[in-house]
């Protein structure tokens, strides 16, 4: 129970956790829980995949920075850039991008550059033992 | 007076001395807990029964045997429903017991 509230109370906001309720679960992060980098070359794409090892199509959260050492991490692959961002030349998943999605096998994130120079972005991510489809 | 609780440790990891982020749970943080998960039509709504609004993950199902990213795919909740967004798309949702606002 949360600090203050009684063990009968049978409001689930009550509970720190309870067997009468799931929860979503953390299934893998990136190696030693560190965020990792790729370069998206200039005036191209980069195609990452990560095998993720589960036996279905898991839940997935993604978060990226865009612009190395802005501070800035998005949530999701597919975002609408901050104008910052955007003005900057930021690498992105252009929207309704077909090579990013996760499947039974692999989460697959393609990021575009159209700058004249080669962009290093960070992204982190937790694979969830949950089903995402 | 005393302060109870209890801490599960990751594998690998000592519960007196790791980082909380290496902890599978501790009674000193709340969890999430699953009011509702299920799958719907674009533009449907979902009513969730909860008097606040809701935490909640949703995801783009566009292509059976494929999802999309958790937050990519423009459904909200409200103190009433979830809605999710864009016709024509599935979405799986979760629900939980966290009011967020």
């Amino acid at each position: 129970m949360k600090p203050g509230k009684d063990i009968i109370s049978d409001i689930p906001e009550d509970h720190i956790f309870s067997s009468k309720y799931g929860s979503v679960k953390v299934y893998a992060e990136p190696p030693d829980k560190q965020y990792l980098t790729a370069v998206v070359p200039a005036g191209g794409t980069l195609q990452l995949t990560i095998p993720h090892g589960l036996p279905f199509v898991p839940m997935v959260m993604w978060f990226a920075e865009l612009s190395p050492g802005s501070g800035g991490w998005y949530t999701g692959a597919v975002t609408a850039r901050s104008p910052t961002d955007f003005a900057a030349g930021s690498p992105y998943v252009p929207l309704g991008d077909p090579n990013t999605y996760v499947d039974a096998t692999n989460i697959k994130v393609k990021y575009r550059n159209d700058t004249a120079s080669n962009k290093t972005i960070k992204y982190y991510y937790f694979i969830f033992a949950d089903n995402g489809e | 007076m005393q302060d109870y609780g209890f801490k599960i440790a990751q594998e690998g990891f000592d519960v007196p001395i790791c980082e909380d982020k290496d902890l599978v749970m501790s009674s000193e943080f709340d969890m999430l807990k699953t009011a509702a998960t299920g799958v719907v039509n674009g533009g449907d709504s979902v009513s969730h029964g909860l008097a606040y609004t809701p935490l909640f993950f949703s995801i783009d199902i566009s292509i059976t045997g494929k999802a999309g990213f958790v937050g990519d795919d423009g459904s909200y909740v409200d103190t009433t429903v979830y809605k999710a967004h864009i016709a024509g798309y599935q979405k799986r949702y979760y629900l939980f017991y966290q009011p967020f606002e």
